[in-house]
């Protein structure tokens, strides 16, 4: 019984040891302290020592790998492959290891690639808590070959030296070349704009006759009533103005008038037939004050009212409008048999800008 | 035997002033010497297979470390070239413009080198803040004015081709670079410029959109 107490005493300390984090022997990850690169020359697309710093919290088991990764486009090994471990240095607190192209015992490997140069022990251990400086070029022991800095645009698109390796402690570094660049995108956003006002929403026009509005030119006091249109946008592709009306057309109940029998046509080409219809026009010096529109021009053309607003296009603008105005008039004749009355109908007019 | 240790304290109280005096950066119109020292001796050597330069008789050389600093004592003493640059954002939106007010927005710039000279900030775009063929006018007359459709930056430095931020002015960009910050010392504890970016839109003249452009800012220090 003694013993099952001594037993299970134990292992509540060890687990409490290793709750409190006393040392037990696993390797942990940290991050590297004390990083520093430094170059020869900062000059872009030139060639440069390297000197690598940094202090190792964990420090490198056996067979453990350190790798430095430059940021892209640095040319390590000087272009084609010239560069190798005689160009290179590992000091650990100060003190040169052995380097050879492969590790074996105490001899440490240096593989050297296009943009990163990697440590492998053999049996060689660096302590927790060492200072590790790596030389690389002219300023190495033995080294008469030197790293090529990155070109100023590589540099914007990567300066980070990338510190890693089976040893778990890892680290990364800024780089810099002279001249060194940055960009920054600016958005900005322009929210769309669309308006539409009217003046003169109750055209009337009066009692009808068989002739409609005469508009013989150049006869003075020739008008027809009308509504001004004024439009604003911010749309690329501008605006259009369409225009529809209800189901009965200009009605009284269930009697109504006739639209314009020719689609568009000119008022005279109307004939003798019940005609109901609008003209528009891009030009206000005819406009007068009573929103009638004084019209000295029977050319004009007139469409008619349909319930769908496509059919009749009264504008169509191609880009931005500040206080755009468009002129439309209404014009309507009778027959001999159209059944008296009092005849209305409501005209929409539709605004669609096209961003 | 006391007047002559007093004679000999003053000699040398007046050649340390003379010391002192003598290294400072000294320049003309035509050198500038960045560093000097007073010694007993040194030259520049060479022969076939290398090259020496050396001073003799200096005092109080060698590198020494605290946590706060590192100093290399020594008139031959050189640090390696020293650049760091970095810009507060990558990315910056101006929002919505408006018709009613001047938009304005900054980010910072911080330089930091070991340049004999200092450093030079230049910035350009990559095109006018634009969508597709629609673009912002750049600012023409200096000034960006609420309903006007403008565009342009301004600095906090002085001295440089960008004009200083105060109010709403600014200048316009253009694909050349044109200086932005700028030092003719060596700045050791990062020097900060904030960038203004202003722009202003007519109302319905400045087409609907979302508009963009890159704005490069390239820094060479002077070494």
């Amino acid at each position: 019984m003694k013993k099952h107490i001594l037993k299970i005493s134990a292992l509540i300390m060890i687990l409490a040891m290793i709750g409190l984090g006393l040392p037990y022997p696993y390797a942990q990850a940290a991050a590297l302290t004390s990083t520093s690169v430094s170059m020869s020359t900062l000059a872009s697309d030139t060639a440069a020592n390297y000197i690598v710093q940094f202090t190792t919290p964990t420090g490198v088991a056996a067979a453990g790998t350190i790798i430095l990764t430059f940021p892209g486009g640095t040319d390590v090994n000087a272009g084609d492959d010239l560069l190798d471990f005689t160009d290179v240095d590992l000091e650990d607190d100060g003190v040169d290891l052995v380097l050879a192209a492969v590790a074996s015992g105490a001899t440490w490997g240096c593989g050297v690639t296009e943009t990163a140069i990697t440590f492998t022990s053999g049996t060689g251990t660096i302590a927790a808590g060492s200072v590790v400086t790596i030389e690389v070029g002219t300023n190495a022991s033995s080294g008469d070959k030197q790293m090529v800095n990155q070109t100023t645009t590589e540099n914007k698109a990567d300066r980070t030296l990338d510190i890693t390796g089976t040893f778990g402690d890892t680290g990364s570094i800024n780089i810099y070349v002279n001249p060194a660049e940055a960009d920054v995108t600016v958005s900005a956003t322009v929210d769309p704009t669309l308006s539409m006002a009217l003046t003169g929403t109750t055209p009337n026009l009066g009692t009808l006759d068989t002739n409609g509005a005469d508009l013989d030119a150049g006869v003075a006091g020739n008008q027809i009533p009308g509504t001004k249109i004024t439009v604003s946008t911010n749309a690329d592709d501008g605006i259009d103005i369409t225009v529809k009306d209800l189901a009965l057309g200009l009605n009284d109940g269930a009697n109504n008038i006739d639209d314009v029998n020719v689609v568009p046509g000119t008022w005279a080409s109307q004939s003798n037939n019940e005609a109901f219809g609008i003209m528009a026009t891009e030009t206000g010096a005819k406009w007068d004050a009573g929103n009638n529109y004084v019209t000295d021009d029977e050319s004009k053309t007139y469409w008619d009212l349909t319930t769908t607003a496509s059919d009749a296009l009264i504008y169509d603008g191609a880009g931005v409008e500040s206080a755009k105005e468009i002129y439309a008039g209404f014009n309507a004749q009778i027959t001999a048999t159209t059944v008296a009355g009092s005849y209305t109908d409501t005209v929409t007019f539709v605004a669609t800008a096209t961003f | 035997m006391a007047r002559n240790l007093i004679c000999s304290f003053i000699i040398l109280a007046f050649l340390c002033v003379g010391t002192s005096t003598l290294a400072y950066v000294m320049s003309s119109t035509n050198y500038r010497i960045q560093s000097d020292s007073l010694n007993i001796g040194g030259l520049r050597q060479a022969s076939t297979n290398y090259r020496m330069e050396d001073t003799i008789g200096e005092m109080a050389t060698d590198e020494s470390t605290s946590t706060n600093y590192k100093l290399v004592a020594g008139f031959m003493a050189k640090f390696p070239p020293y650049l760091s640059f970095t810009v507060s954002t990558d990315s910056l939106n101006l929002g919505t413009l408006s018709s009613s007010e001047v938009t304005i927005k900054n980010h910072t710039i911080t330089t930091t080198t070991n340049a004999e000279s200092g450093y030079t900030t230049n910035i350009k775009d990559d095109g006018n803040l634009r969508d597709g063929s629609n673009d912002i006018d750049n600012v023409a007359d200096g000034v960006v004015t609420a309903g006007n459709e403008e565009y342009g930056v301004a600095t906090s430095d002085s001295g440089v081709d960008i004009v200083t931020n105060s109010g709403n002015n600014a200048s316009a960009l253009s694909q050349s670079g044109q200086s932005i910050a700028l030092n003719s010392e060596p700045v050791f504890d990062g020097e900060i410029t904030t960038v203004y970016y202003k722009a202003s839109i007519s109302t319905n003249n400045t087409k609907a959109g979302s508009y963009s452009h890159i704005v490069t800012f390239t820094c060479t220090a002077n070494f």
